[in-house]
């Protein structure tokens, strides 16, 4: 379970996230939306311990994120720039990050070549990852965060990069992490991956929550119960305007 | 059009850099700028100097600058060539920038010849500052028109414009042969070594005899001598020529070489521009889907064995990416001829020590102890070029390595062993077999094994320490990060560091020569053992807190 306290974040006096705070509870999975620059990777990073805040904290299963190695072991983060060294095949990569966290050289060949098989990447496994297309880096990674079955699962922009095929493999993978009762916090620009995988969405922007809750409960803070997702997330992010550009620009 | 546009948003990047970071952007220019500025004053004086040295033998002053020119441009047309080819294949194929500009509404040729002026001014600006300083000298010092400085400057423009079209035409005809990628890494390990090679002949014909009268004297007959007939069919001998015309105030002379000059440049300008047209978007668009090489079985695995087992995962990855890297693995080459140029530059330092009749106390000190800092600052360049970027070399991918539950003091032991053991070994190895080149004794030899511990120690740890405060996450090279600003600040420290522990070193052993194992000598021993272990503790105490400060780090 993920518990965040009204975190802010300053960057040279400029405030990116202010009094942020909402839970993900064990077996759901939230989306975070919201506008370019609202804080959504800012938020990501601190709640994954790599950013400070600068106020509030970030509880995972009760523990503080600041002080609790053991919690790095149940986390699982995919950022969104990925990690990788454009110098080791996949194989190696993946059996640098499977050491990191301490597996078995039996368990991690074992995964490696399950995990191989489910995100379609086996035939990659022995090139070097420079010559890797997106869509790959994007599944190396994301084999990579798996690979020591995490409970915490944070995801900025799962699916970038990927076609319809593999997106809809992660999302069903997502699911079933849930299922499991992994709690899985993602961040995403596609409103119809929000709507259709995600329980609660958390609409950010400015660096404060705008609406949070089940599509419903969004749809009712826009007090627009007829409007779909993306209305909703115009009015509330005050994108309206972008539909006038649209006429005039049509 | 289009070429002033691109000029303005490189004007705009600069500015933008200074805004960015006002401080280090002013400190560093003006330090490289008052470096650049020396070294031109200096060569000035040299050749002043020279044309007055050559004035008072039985050689014409102007002779001599003529012959001096025309070497120093015989020798600079191939590695302005070389220069330019390892340029070129930068410049004229970096992928954002080329698919944006190809993107945009303008001729191809025109994107290609902004980035073909652009290879220009990066290959030659340094050269054709140097050849403003020839003829600020011959005008000076023969008082010549200052005219020449009008046809000077053009004609060195036709001049260097020879060697970037022949470096682009290399460029064009070989990036059809072998993918740009891989040609690029080969040229420069190529170019590494020929570098070293060079280094190493200048080195066995041992230029500190040039300081000599007779030495002087052997120069000018070397230079007298060089000047051979089938010169005269060269680019460098047309300009020499433009300039011993001028001085003979001979137009005609002027004019026909500046003709020959020109109508070449003009020829390998259209050489260049056809091949251009014909390959060259078609050589970017290969660069951007041809992928490296394969990968190779290799018997590294063997080196793990000397490291703690903790961190062999990380050692494992980073042996990978070096090896696997053209141009780090290649840089190794460099290592044979230093090597030998530092053998011989002891052995040469020792014969002319023996020559002078001096205290045998302070001769043997002079030696011993100059042997440790010559070791010294070679594994402080190392140091420099591998272990203080080592941290930053990582890059993003330094939060993979935070997110997992290792420890970060592990991973910065991991930094440790893979920056210490090398240089240990490298340094005891030139330690100590300088000293048996020096033929000191065992004890001697002992206590500078001992000596190069501390030293290999403590410029390592100042790496890491240093590596880690000032780390820059977003300079993926590491040879960039060891050129910055935070590269010199690290040197300077590091040189201080190994500076004070020579000094150390260097009391209890004289009180030690002069009157063998006494009480003061114990004392001494006692009370700088105890300042070096107190400059350990403080080592290690910065150590810790620059892995607090790393773990802090916003990336």
């Amino acid at each position: 379970m993920i518990k965040v306290k009204q975190i802010s974040k300053r960057f040279n006096h400029e405030s990116v996230l202010e009094g942020v705070e909402f839970e993900v509870n064990r077996g759901e999975i939230v989306g975070l939306v919201g506008p370019n620059g609202a804080g959504k990777t800012t938020l990501l990073n601190i709640i994954a311990g790599i950013w400070p805040a600068s106020e509030g904290e970030v509880e995972i299963d009760g523990c503080n994120i600041s002080n609790a190695e053991s919690i790095r072991r149940i986390l699982g983060y995919i950022p969104d720039t990925p990690f990788l060294y454009p110098k080791l095949t996949g194989r190696e990569f993946l059996l640098f990050v499977g050491t990191l966290y301490k597996l078995s050289p039996e368990d991690l060949n074992t995964k490696i070549s399950e995990l191989g098989k489910a995100l379609e990447i086996s035939f990659w496994l022995d090139e070097l990852m420079e010559g890797f297309p997106r869509g790959v880096r994007q599944k190396m990674v994301l084999a990579a965060m798996l690979l020591h079955s995490p409970r915490i699962l944070l995801l900025d922009e799962p699916t970038a990069n990927l076609d319809p095929k593999s997106a809809r493999l992660v999302k069903d993978l997502l699911q079933n992490l849930a299922r499991q009762g992994a709690s899985v916090l993602l961040s995403t620009h596609i409103l119809e991956i929000a709507e259709r995988l995600c329980q609660r969405l958390i609409i950010l922007d400015k660096g404060r929550i705008v609406a949070a809750g089940t599509i419903q409960d969004l749809r009712n803070a826009a007090k627009s119960p007829q409007y779909n997702l993306e209305q909703v997330f115009l009015r509330l992010t005050g994108g309206e305007s972008y539909t006038e550009l649209l006429k005039y620009l049509s | 059009m289009f070429a002033i546009q691109c000029l303005s948003l490189k004007v705009k990047s600069v500015r933008n850099r200074f805004r960015k970071s006002k401080k280090q952007f002013l400190f560093s220019n003006f330090f490289h700028g008052a470096i650049f500025l020396l070294g031109l004053a200096l060569l000035y004086f040299f050749l002043i100097t020279m044309f007055d040295f050559a004035a008072r033998g039985e050689m014409p002053a102007f002779d001599f600058a003529c012959i001096m020119l025309s070497f120093c441009l015989l020798v600079f047309l191939p590695l302005l060539v070389y220069s330019g080819i390892v340029c070129a294949l930068s410049v004229l194929f970096q992928k954002e920038q080329i698919a944006f500009y190809l993107s945009l509404p303008v001729n191809r040729m025109q994107v290609f010849m902004v980035k073909f002026w652009e290879t220009f001014f990066h290959t030659t600006w340094m050269a054709f500052c140097g050849l403003l300083i020839f003829i600020f000298a011959i005008q000076s010092y023969f008082s010549l028109s200052p005219l020449i400085y009008l046809s000077g400057v053009i004609s060195g423009f036709v001049f260097f414009l020879i060697p970037v079209c022949l470096a682009v035409i290399v460029v064009c005809l070989l990036s059809c042969f072998i993918p740009f990628v891989r040609a690029k890494g080969v040229l420069t390990v190529v170019g590494l070594l020929i570098g070293s090679l060079i280094l190493l002949v200048i080195r066995l014909i041992r230029p500190e005899r040039l300081i000599t009268h007779q030495g002087k004297m052997r120069l000018l007959t070397f230079a007298e001598d060089l000047h051979k007939p089938w010169m005269t069919i060269l680019p460098s001998e047309w300009l020499t020529n433009i300039f011993a015309a001028h001085y003979q105030a001979d137009i005609t002379g002027v004019l026909l070489n500046f003709f020959i000059l020109f109508v070449t440049a003009f020829i390998l300008l259209i050489i260049t521009y056809f091949l251009a047209k014909a390959f060259y978007v078609r050589i970017w668009s290969e660069s951007i889907t041809v992928p490296e090489a394969g990968v190779k079985k290799t018997g590294w695995q063997f080196f793990l064995r000397f490291f703690p087992s903790s961190v062999q995962m990380l050692v494992r990855k980073d042996l990978l990416s070096f090896y696997r890297n053209t141009v780090e693995r290649g840089s190794l080459l460099i290592f044979i001829p230093l090597g030998v140029v530092y053998f011989y530059s002891m052995h040469v330092i020792d014969v002319q020590i023996h020559s002078y009749p001096e205290e045998p106390i302070f001769s043997f000190l002079y030696l011993y102890l100059f042997n440790f800092f010559y070791s010294a600052v070679v594994l402080c360049g190392l140091s420099g070029r591998w272990v203080f970027p080592s941290i930053s070399a990582e890059g993003n991918n330094f939060n993979l390595i935070r997110l997992s539950p290792l420890p970060l003091t592990e991973f910065m032991q991991e930094k440790f062993w893979l920056g210490f053991l090398p240089l240990l070994i490298l340094g005891e190895i030139l330690v100590i077999g300088s000293c048996f080149i020096l033929g000191f004794k065992l004890l001697y030899i002992a206590i500078a094994f001992f000596a190069m511990v501390i030293l290999a120690l403590g410029i390592t740890v100042i790496g890491l320490i240093l590596g880690a405060r000032m780390a820059d996450f977003s300079k993926h090279d590491s040879l960039e990060f060891a050129l910055s600003y935070q590269g010199f600040i690290y040197l300077v420290r590091v040189l201080i560091f190994v500076g004070t522990i020579i000094l150390l070193l260097a009391i209890p052993l004289v009180q030690f020569l002069r009157s063998g194992i006494s009480l003061s000598f114990v004392l001494l021993l006692i009370s700088t053992s105890a300042v070096i272990i107190s400059i350990f503790y403080g080592l290690y105490l910065s150590y810790r807190r620059s892995i607090a400060c790393l773990s802090k780090r916003e990336i």
